[in-house]
């Protein structure tokens, strides 16, 4: 027997020890627990934060730590306070895509490189240079091999080529972010919008309409819309006509709206842009962040333009035209028969190889009755 | 002082550590897990209105316990005094009331306890015979702890008996 069981033993001989039955003893923590509600209710001294702050001190209390009511109320303020932040910081994170920065009320011009000009809406006009903003109502102009490009949020990029004139309608202010080609041809990439926001550009006599692609859109006697990523929706200013363009397709709008695939060309130049990545937040990017961006620019332009010159080396002229410029000449041949070809010759021997619009044609040598140069 | 955070803060826990206490005591005298809640409550709401003034909370509690049981026990028997409420159940023989005494010394004497926790645990287990894990959950302990401490309080009373000259708790029985 030890030294508790042998005292406990006194108590008992001496009345000092007064049991209470197990079943007496079990209905204590839930009489406890209701008693003082009853009291704190009754004294109205029962806030949210002491109800909120009791089964807290209860449990640590029960988990064996020495706390006291006052320390258990802190506690529990400090994790209602925990779980408030980590509940409003959720919900501003949640929220972000609506906030700033995907939702600024102005551009910025990540590039410029050449004569770009700023038009505001007073009419006053200044040079363009990375860093400065666009806001809505201004108008950008580029000279002669000269570029420019302007970002909006993080969502939205648009590229002018040489000789264009763009003009921001509206920005991500408005549910639809409008730019307008007034002239030249301009490079338009996006990334997903949030929901209820669209990005249109107009042309004179067409207006493309996007969520999420990479597109130009050529003003000119016929306005051309190109789609090199994504779907792009198409409306002509004057006839209503719509056409909805896929990847890789083209529409001319000129009295109405003409879709065709769009030339290895055109989609080559919209890798201007596309190649181009976005500028975290643009406002506040370092001068090295855009120097390094217009290195990319530059550095991308001049892939551009050799896989260009390539595919136009290659190509089979489609118009005579076409081999006009690429080989300085048309050639007449008179046949026989009175039929008269014209292309470039390109072979002679047996037969004249000739390059006409489309094709090659092999002519005998002996159905040739003349040959000349327009 | 109650109506304010400071007063409240400190009548729940007190509240806390010495409910399962009065009421076990309560249940002693009344016998009647009811009467028991009765008790209990009544002390309390006296206690509520004065828990920033009251410096040792232990011994008011039971004084003011002695008395709400004395009212509740003489509305069925009038005659009843304080006295023979007190003594009731207990046969005294040679001797047996100077060691009671003794004894009942030894139990109130803060040297033998750490804290109030200590001496409610101790009155828990020995007195009303909790067992060590109900002790423990109504004193925010583990089993185990109160164990430990239970062990030490003896140890303590028995050396408080010895420096009496009692040198064996076993020539107590």
């Amino acid at each position: 027997m030890n030294g508790a069981e042998t005292l406990i033993l006194v108590l008992e001989k001496y009345h000092l020890r007064q049991p209470v039955p197990p079943r007496a003893r079990a209905g204590i923590a839930r009489a406890r627990k209701e008693m003082l509600t009853r009291i704190l209710q009754q004294s109205g001294n029962l806030s949210l934060g002491v109800r909120t702050a009791l089964p807290l001190f209860r449990a640590l209390r029960g988990m064996g730590m020495p706390v006291n009511f006052r320390q258990g109320r802190m506690i529990s303020s400090a994790l209602a306070a925990v779980v408030v932040c980590v509940l409003t910081a959720g919900a501003f994170v949640a929220s972000w895509p609506l906030l700033s920065p995907a939702r600024p009320d102005r551009g910025v011009v990540v590039f410029a490189t050449g004569e770009v000009t700023r038009t505001g809406a007073d009419g006053a006009s200044t040079m363009l240079k990375a860093r400065d903003v666009l806001e809505r109502g201004y108008t950008i102009t580029t000279g002669d091999n000269a570029a420019a490009i302007v970002q909006v949020g993080e969502t939205i990029m648009v590229r002018l080529m040489a000789r264009s004139e763009l003009a921001a309608d509206t920005l991500l202010d408005a549910p639809d972010s409008a730019f307008s080609v007034k002239a030249g041809r301009v490079l338009a990439r996006l990334e997903r919008l949030t929901k209820n926001r669209s990005f249109s550009v107009k042309a004179p006599t067409a207006v493309a309409s996007v969520r999420g692609t990479a597109f130009s859109v050529a003003s000119g006697e016929v306005d051309t819309v190109v789609v090199a990523e994504g779907a792009v929706s198409v409306k002509h200013v004057k006839t209503g006509g719509a056409l909805s363009l896929g990847k890789g397709r083209a529409a001319d709008s000129g009295t109405d709206l003409k879709e065709r695939p769009a030339t290895e060309a055109e989609l080559l130049e919209i890798g201007r842009i596309l190649r181009i990545p976005f500028v975290k937040r643009p406002e506040t990017a370092t001068p090295a962040e855009f120097d390094a961006l217009a290195a990319l620019v530059r550095k991308t332009d001049a892939e551009i333009d050799t896989e260009i010159r390539k595919f136009q080396a290659d190509v089979m002229p489609r118009t005579l035209e076409e081999i006009r410029a690429k080989y300085g000449r048309i050639d007449v041949v008179h046949l026989y028969s009175g039929e008269t070809v014209r292309g470039a010759v390109v072979g002679r021997g047996a037969a004249l190889k000739m390059v006409v619009p489309g094709r090659y044609r092999l002519i005998p040598a002996g159905s040739v009755r003349q040959t000349g140069t327009e | 002082m109650a109506g304010t955070a400071e007063g409240r803060d400190l009548f729940i826990d007190v509240y806390e550590r010495y409910y399962a206490l009065i009421y076990s005591a309560a249940y002693a005298r009344l016998g009647h897990e009811d009467d028991a809640k009765d008790a209990a409550q009544e002390v309390f709401i006296r206690f509520y209105g004065k828990a920033a003034e009251v410096r040792e909370p232990r011994p008011w509690l039971y004084g003011t316990l002695r008395n709400v049981v004395f009212d509740m026990m003489k509305k069925k028997k009038p005659d009843l005094t304080v006295g023979e409420m007190d003594d009731m159940g207990v046969t005294y023989i040679n001797g047996f009331r100077d060691t009671r005494l003794m004894i009942q010394e030894a139990l109130e004497s803060d040297a033998n306890f750490i804290d109030e926790n200590d001496r409610a645990l101790f009155e828990l287990v020995a007195s009303y015979d909790f067992t060590y894990r109900e002790a423990g959950e109504e004193l925010g302990m583990s089993e185990r702890q109160a164990k430990y401490r239970f062990g030490l309080t003896a140890r303590r009373i028995a050396g408080y008996f010895r420096g009496r000259g009692i040198e064996k708790l076993e020539d107590l029985l």
